[in-house]
């Protein structure tokens, strides 16, 4: 119960953070939110409520950014559906192969809602769109490995544990 | 309890079946309605319009601590004052030159000056920028309850008047609605060379720029040209500044046209107050 609001909790402040420095005049192009849900995965919260979260944060990306309904909440489950084959298929054996899914993950969910998706639902792209999606994904990896290395030890801990236990 | 587990199996393909249903019942039901909005859109901005508000009073209020009392006490603000000399001077000389080429031009059955801005304005805040997305839209606190509409124009403000276009309402709920920018790549607007009348498409780019598209390659076009409304599209009053000529592609870029590029009037990333014109399209 506790983890499952210190999670809730810090979403909410990853949202209000975000938007304050946006008006503060620092607007960054990243996701804020899936590193940390892709974090999440990891930190044995009740599957329902996880899933609810996943659902709210990707509602609330689409009400504040997108033409179009779904986008955000789309792509967030469907890489979240192959992080999760990835954690259960490979175990994540060790760093190097959890940093490569990490990697995967991050790039094909930046890939399909800035990108895939707004294409199926005909929205105009901006000319260079392949620039604009690449800075996405390289500034979202960054705030993952960030997420990664101070937000979540839990999940670098359950890595490891996972890759001990399998081994 | 050997029928345990098969149970428990067809109650977690129900329960998925279920979660699945009214996760695409809260993402695709009421598209059709007059907000525009999804459901769970609707339901969501309840709770983080509020929230995404205080995040935006707060960064503001910061921004401004910091700019005024902080940081060049003096200078900071005479620019600020100097800045908005400009914008107001460029909106009225804008305003001017319409109406001087109307009367060149002997339009004799316009009888009374069409006032650009004569519908009933609302002045919105901006409350929400884009979460992680190259998409231009804005989060504005008006909505419904203030008989805004989709389609209806945005335009900015300062303490003299509107500037210039912002972008026009895509969808609304009872108390916000979202805001397409001038610089997103769906939006397209007809538009008009102030100077040499020359007419085509302003269409968003992306970041802070636009492109005057379907404009003849033998079009008198200028760097520093104005381009404002036509006002043919019928959503757009005639005459509001949408920008200034920043770089013309030499040659037949595509085919018969050139494409001109065309820097926004609009500051964006200082946007904080607009003004929304009560005016839809009667279609």
């Amino acid at each position: 119960m506790k983890k499952d609001l210190i999670f809730g909790l810090s979403l909410f402040v990853i949202f209000w953070f975000y938007q304050w420095l946006s008006f503060l005049g620092l607007h960054f192009s990243f996701d804020p939110f899936f590193p940390f849900l892709l974090g999440g995965m990891f930190w044995r919260l009740h599957l329902l409520l996880y899933l609810f979260l996943v659902l709210i944060c990707g509602l609330v990306v689409d009400a504040f950014s997108s033409l179009v309904p779904g986008v955000t909440v789309i792509a967030y489950f469907v890489s979240l559906f192959i992080f999760y084959q990835f954690a259960k298929k490979l175990a994540l054996k060790g760093f190097f192969p959890a940093l490569i899914s990490l990697i995967f993950t991050i790039v094909l969910c930046e890939i399909l809602r800035l990108w895939f998706l707004p294409l199926v639902f005909e929205l105009s792209l901006p000319v260079y769109s392949f620039y604009f999606v690449g800075k996405f994904c390289l500034f979202t990896l960054f705030w993952g490995f960030l997420c990664w290395s101070f937000c979540q030890v839990s999940f670098m801990k359950d890595v490891f544990q996972i890759s001990i236990k399998e081994n | 309890m050997p029928f345990k587990t098969p149970r428990k199996k067809i109650f977690l393909n129900l329960l998925l079946l279920f979660s699945g249903l009214a996760v695409l019942v809260l993402i695709y039901a009421g598209l059709k309605g007059p907000s525009r909005l999804s459901l769970g859109e609707r339901i969501v901005l309840k709770g983080a319009g509020p929230v995404s508000k205080s995040a935006a009073l707060g960064g503001l209020g910061l921004r401004k601590f910091w700019q005024k009392y902080l940081f060049l006490v003096g200078v900071e603000e005479e620019n600020e004052k100097l800045r908005q000399k400009v914008s107001y001077l460029e909106a009225e000389l804008a305003r001017a030159k319409e109406a001087f080429y109307e009367n060149q031009r002997l339009r004799k059955l316009l009888r009374v000056a069409r006032d650009l801005h004569g519908q009933t304005p609302v002045v919105a805040h901006v409350v929400g920028k884009p979460l992680g997305s190259w998409q231009g839209l804005i989060l504005i606190d008006k909505g419904l309850d203030d008989n805004i509409l989709p389609e209806m124009p945005v335009l900015a403000y300062t303490p003299y008047g509107p500037a210039g276009v912002v972008g026009q309402v895509v969808a609304v709920e009872r108390r916000y609605a979202k805001v397409l920018l001038l610089t997103d790549p769906s939006f397209a607007v007809d538009a008009l060379v102030q100077r040499s009348r020359e007419r085509g498409l302003l269409r968003g780019q992306g970041k802070e720029l636009c492109l005057l598209d379907y404009v003849s390659a033998e079009a008198d076009v200028r760097e520093n040209d104005l381009i404002v409304t036509s006002g043919l599209d019928g959503i757009f009053p005639k005459g509001l500044l949408l920008g200034r000529v920043v770089k013309i592609y030499p040659g037949r870029t595509r085919g018969l046209f050139r494409p001109i590029e065309v820097k926004p009037a609009v500051d964006f990333q200082k946007l904080e107050e607009v003004l929304v014109l009560l005016r839809v399209r009667l279609k």
